[in-house]
């Protein structure tokens, strides 16, 4: 069966965002304007997956 | 409404905000059925279509809660049989234009997330004719199957996992980090869909307009063209996919479900077998634990002599299906084929080994890293030739193709 | 009379060919060579011949699921021989 080794460096990113919650959170902000920038210039995206209409 | 759009991210980012502050759980989860509601209305086209979706999924539960209490498997294996039938019906396979009447085929019903749902569904009669399944309500049902965050393209959830997290229905994040964190998995998700794989689509669009025959041009550098077609539709589908899937994760979670994982590194693995437990994992799981384990289960427990080699066409039927399942069109068939190939070549391959090298052998083998490249990379190749034919123009990806070979040759 | 971990392990030296398998409560597929998904099942079968109970599907699926052990075996066996 397939089992994974851990992911040591998530991990490690992980403590460090709680560590410093500011750039956790000036990173969300800084990713929020680049989606709202992107999705205003590419209005219409749909998971190839998609079963919707 | 689509899960990657302004719209929704800002009804997302509202009702998100709104959650936490909703002290009763009943409320909590009648917001959260609000928005699967409104989710589900913008994707229903017409009253035909919603009576059918409606029948559908009253079906699955209605047959669950007749299984609780009348387990059997007839029952069972009919609902099933009806259950697929009414799917390729639905979804229009293609095969079925030499058995049926055009007319049955030439329906203009469409229901939001069939595919997804069927699994859901087969999986809940399946448990509840075990008695796999503790708390089943209508309510819990519903809400599941429609569940907005696994709705138009999973993850495939099982319902007792799903019921868990419903049934306390509350904010997950322990801390502003784990909040924080959500957020920035959706924005991550969304750039990951509408900037990364609309730049891999873009680029992969012209690159295979080079190769379609009237377009088709000599202009060199051939070679290195098709291979750069080849690897970007799978890198393409898979930042779309994954993203539309960490905008699905990391908006449940705000709503205190946690949706299964659906990818992990996926091109890092050694052969196909480690591909399907990395790729679409939810499919997989599915595949493996209602298809496959079935299956061989019953062939062990009747034939246990034959059971080995009996195993390689197992691996193949599994994938064979988890293939078709993606589309009704005959490029899915291919890529069904191919997967079911190269599953059960894996397996071989494993076997093989273990027979020439045995245990100790076999262990030198997974632990030299050149041949884990080697393997890496070999798979990496086969999987771009699999979803080489994930397009559903099978004609152009056959032109693609023979243009490709014949002039570059 | 042997304790049911004692014919659990048995039954897994049978399946996995292996006599020299020591099993503790945290055992995990990864920890022992060869156990992949069909012998899991080969092992499923063995089991449920052994003590003549039949696991579920989501039970079958649940221990192969991750953080599952065979301590979670044990639970599952105990459970469905009362």
């Amino acid at each position: 069966m397939e089992r994974r080794t851990k992911d040591s460096f998530l991990e490690r990113l992980d403590s460090f965002g709680r560590r410093h919650l500011w750039l956790t959170a000036l990173a969300v902000g800084a990713l929020a304007l680049a989606a709202t920038l992107a999705l205003l210039s590419h209005s219409d995206v749909t998971a190839v997956v998609y079963e919707g209409f | 409404m689509n899960l990657c759009s302004l719209e929704f991210l800002l009804l997302l980012l509202v009702a998100s905000a709104v959650f936490p502050w909703i002290a009763n759980i009943r409320l909590r989860q009648s917001l959260l059925a609000m928005c699967n509601a409104g989710l589900l209305y913008s994707f229903v086209p017409g009253l035909s279509d919603g009576l059918c979706l409606g029948l559908f999924v009253a079906s699955g539960y209605v047959i669950a809660s007749l299984l609780q209490v009348h387990p059997h498997r007839w029952i069972l294996g009919l609902y099933v049989t009806l259950l697929i039938s009414a799917f390729l019906v639905l979804k229009k396979y293609e095969f079925l234009a030499v058995l049926l009447p055009a007319p049955v085929l030439s329906h203009t019903i469409g229901i939001v997330g069939l595919s997804y749902m069927l699994f859901r569904q087969i999986h809940v009669a399946v448990d509840a004719l075990q008695g796999q399944i503790k708390d089943l309500s209508l309510w819990t049902y519903l809400n599941y199957q429609l569940n907005l965050f696994g709705l138009l393209a999973g993850p495939i959830q099982r319902y007792q996992d799903f019921a868990e997290d419903w049934n306390r229905l509350q904010p997950l994040a322990a801390d502003s980090y784990d909040l924080l964190r959500a957020y920035l998995r959706i924005f991550l998700g969304v750039i990951k869909m509408v900037v990364v794989s609309n730049f891999c689509l873009e680029s992969y669009e012209s690159l295979s307009a080079v190769f379609v025959d009237d377009a088709y041009r000599s202009t060199g550098k051939n070679v290195v063209k098709f291979f750069m077609l080849l690897y970007l539709y799978p890198t393409y589908l898979y930042f779309n996919f994954s993203g539309y899937c960490d905008i699905a994760i990391g908006g449940a979670f705000l709503f205190g479900l946690r949706m299964p994982e659906n990818f992990h590194a996926p091109f890092i693995s050694r052969n196909m077998i480690e591909f399907w437990s990395r790729w679409h994992m939810t499919l997989g799981m599915w595949i493996r634990d209602y298809v496959f384990t079935p299956l061989y289960k019953t062939i062990a427990g009747h034939w246990p002599d034959r059971a080995s080699s009996l195993a390689f066409l197992c691996y193949f039927v599994a994938l064979f299906l988890a293939g078709v399942w993606h589309g009704a069109t005959w490029n899915f068939v291919i890529f069904g084929l191919l997967n079911g190939v190269g599953v059960s070549a894996a397996k071989l391959w494993e076997t093989l080994l273990l027979r020439r090298r045995g245990r100790r052998g076999v262990n030198a083998y997974l632990e030299s890293r050149a041949i884990r490249a080697l393997a890496v990379a070999g798979t990496f190749h086969f999987v771009c030739l699999t979803l080489f034919f994930f397009p559903s123009d099978l004609r152009r990806s056959v032109n693609i193709l023979t243009n490709f070979v014949t002039r570059f040759g | 009379m042997q304790s049911v971990e004692n014919e659990i392990q048995e039954v897994f030296c049978e399946v996995l060919q292996d006599d020299t398998l020591a099993l503790t409560e945290s055992t995990t597929a990864a920890d022992v060579d060869g156990w992949d998904s069909l012998i899991h099942i080969n092992l499923i079968i063995a089991l449920e011949r052994r003590f003549g109970i039949k696991f579920a599907t989501a039970e079958i699926s649940r221990l192969n699921s991750a953080g599952a052990n065979v301590g979670t075996l044990y639970e599952l066996v105990h459970k469905k021989i009362r």
